[in-house]
């Protein structure tokens, strides 16, 4: 899952960017209000991290643009400002989950977990295809009970499949869904990686769809 | 306070009133003394001017006759008036047949004289005869004169006394009835909640009470003001410990999830020392202000303020910080300060705070000039100004311009404010075309 991350404290910012990516997120770190709010729009995010306090532009009338823009990215502000009122503001503004700061890194990652299953129309944590069930919240992936020890990026691939059951996902998509504007992505790193989950999960647990991209298998 | 009046009215108004009985009783009986003496003397008068020749025959069997013509009337009380005529050799020759009788014979026969009779003692006027063959002695008993003056006191002192009683009770009534209101506000006061602060309503309050009633309201509307001041900065405080804990927190959980990658943990736990020296930091100014705006009274009078001490102490904490940055730092000190008195130690935090944001937020090879003469103390930095909305701002308790790269905990201006306040100084930001200055001036 790919989160964009407007924060301006530093360590928390570089906390969260950290820990998150730690827990299986792909995370994009701004530190701005301007280009926080121009980001959203780069790349097609699961979910945003938004804080309140923000130089250049507040997070709430940040939040408020992207609503009255029709984006319906999921949003979970995250905030020193943690009383009732600012908390209802921020619902009302468009927020889809408030969390005041101190937080809990895991608890926030639940969140943003909650938040995507959402956006894709998964009711529960728990997601079965066939003889394979994975838990988002954990990012266990089992095959007939046996847990499969698989990489991040390749746990990411396969829930993004799994998260879009009926779509077919190009390899742009699936490219900036699993990397962050940092990392470096080698031109074959996607097919690397489906042969890697084929090799652990079998052959027809992710479908080629020629010239297009790929599918979760049917099976 | 009630009982304390009534009590001394009881016993003021009892004191005065036995007082008045005392001297009533006094006067009352030197006026019947006077008026008894009168009345004995004017009756001896008339003895000794009667003819007295029948006398001579010594016939007391026609006394009876002689007393009735004596005396023109005869409501007097035998037992307590008497009289008694004597010829010049001491014999009696005329009594009025009861205590006369027992008069003994006066041999300087003039004016007053207390003798006792029967026992009793008598006051006697002793009176020559026109024709000096005579004596007369006219008597009254003394208990008699002091039973008199009893009844007359008594017949004042009874009405007197029912009196005191009926000024005493509306006394009473009166002084409850005038410190009911009183009374009233004293129980609404102990029947309110420890954070109702609002204005006593003192409307049926007697005038005297009235400004004690304003005053205390007065009192209230400090204290409420004061807690307000309290409570936001509890508030404030509370809120902004609110981040760096949340810093320490995710960079914790950061190294705690890190496994066996060391430089992910590495670097939390380097994130996590940096995110405690900020909360100390916090913490620490918090404390400055607390203290500062804690009420503490300081004597700005008592120290004389060592400036070049100040400023070079300052210098020498700031010269690693200022050398990282290639930022120097320029005195202008004219020898004439702005203030002579004043806590040392309160100027020394207050230009640290000066001389570190302005290195903070100054960039690489800025200048900053202390500037010092006798109407101010100036800081100023080369390089970097202050947004005009944002000036006004400045020095608001945690009030931080947005966009600002440099840790801050927003309190530094503010605890120069309070530093130049305590002072008696005034504190003014403004841009200049090279950059920012915090000017401080002498009111």
């Amino acid at each position: 899952m790919r989160i964009l991350l407007i924060e301006d404290d530093k360590l928390i910012g570089d906390g969260l960017n950290v820990g998150l990516s730690k827990l299986g997120f792909v995370v994009d770190w701004i530190q701005n209000g301007f280009e926080g709010k121009e980001a959203v729009t780069q790349t097609a995010y699961d979910a945003v991290i938004l804080d309140i306090g923000l130089p250049g532009q507040n997070g709430i009338s940040i939040l408020k643009e992207w609503r009255e823009d029709g984006r319906p990215e999921p949003v979970l502000i995250l905030t020193a400002q943690g009383d009732v009122n600012q908390r209802i503001l921020g619902l009302e503004s468009g927020a889809d989950d408030y969390m005041s700061k101190p937080f809990s890194l895991k608890e926030v990652a639940a969140r943003l977990n909650a938040l995507t299953r959402r956006r894709y129309d998964v009711l529960t944590p728990i997601i079965k295809h066939g003889d394979i069930t994975f838990n988002s919240q954990t990012k266990a992936v089992f095959l007939k009970n046996k847990q499969i020890v698989m990489s991040p990026k390749e746990t990411l691939l396969y829930e993004l499949l799994l998260m879009n059951k009926n779509k077919v996902l190009s390899k742009s998509v699936i490219e900036q869904k699993l990397y962050s504007w940092d990392d470096e992505i080698l031109s074959n790193a996607i097919e690397v990686h489906v042969h890697n989950i084929r090799a652990k999960l079998g052959r027809n647990a992710i479908k080629t769809i020629s010239k297009i991209g790929y599918q979760i298998g049917d099976l | 306070m009630k009982q304390r009046l009534i009590i001394s009215l009881i016993v003021i108004t009892t004191v005065i009133w036995f007082i008045a009985g005392v001297l009533s009783w006094f006067n009352t009986r030197e006026n019947l003394n006077e008026f008894f003496d009168t009345y004995q003397l004017l009756l001896a008068k008339q003895l000794s001017g009667a003819n007295l020749d029948d006398l001579k025959a010594d016939n007391q069997q026609r006394s009876d006759e002689t007393i009735e013509r004596l005396l023109n009337d005869g409501e007097e009380d035998d037992d307590a008036l008497g009289f008694a005529i004597f010829n010049r050799q001491g014999d009696i020759v005329f009594h009025d047949g009861n205590n006369g009788k027992d008069f003994h014979f006066n041999q300087n026969p003039v004016g007053f004289i207390d003798q006792k009779v029967g026992g009793d003692k008598w006051r006697i006027i002793w009176v020559l005869s026109a024709d000096k063959q005579f004596v007369v002695a006219v008597g009254q008993e003394a208990e008699f004169r002091k039973e008199m003056a009893f009844e007359v006191v008594s017949s004042f002192f009874i009405p007197w006394g029912i009196g005191l009683l009926f000024f005493i009770l509306a006394s009473v009534i009166l002084i409850s009835r005038e410190l009911k209101p009183v009374k009233d506000v004293a129980k609404k006061i102990s029947a309110r909640k420890s954070d109702d602060l609002s204005p006593i309503i003192s409307s049926n309050m007697p005038k005297e009470i009235q400004p004690l009633i304003n005053a205390m309201n007065h009192f209230l509307e400090r204290i409420s003001v004061m807690l307000e001041h309290e409570r936001s900065f509890i508030y404030n405080s509370a809120h902004e410990l609110r981040s760096p804990l949340a810093a320490l927190k995710v960079q914790l959980e950061v190294a705690l999830i890190s496994g066996n990658d060391s430089f992910t943990r590495n670097n939390a736990l380097c994130n996590l020392e940096i995110g405690i020296e900020r909360l100390s930091r916090l913490v620490e100014q918090l404390l400055t202000l607390s203290k500062l705006e804690g009420g503490s009274t300081y004597n700005i009078d008592e120290e004389i303020l060592d400036w070049p001490q100040i400023i070079n102490e300052i210098l020498c904490d700031n010269e690693d910080n200022a050398k990282a940055k290639n930022i120097t730092i320029e005195i202008s000190d004219s020898g004439r300060y702005p203030l002579q008195h004043g806590k040392n130690i309160l100027w020394s935090l207050l230009l640290r705070n000066l001389i570190d944001n302005a290195i903070k937020y100054s960039p690489v090879e800025a200048k900053i000039k202390i500037e010092l003469t006798k109407d101010h103390l100036i800081v100023s930095n080369t390089g970097v100004k202050v947004d005009n909305l944002n000036i006004e701002k400045l020095g608001t308790r945690f009030f931080r311009p947005s966009g600002q790269d440099v840790d801050g905990s927003g309190l530094g201006l503010s605890i120069v404010k309070k530093i130049a306040q305590i002072h008696e100084c005034s504190v003014d930001f403004k841009n200049f075309e090279q950059g920012f200055s915090v000017i401080i001036k002498n009111r």
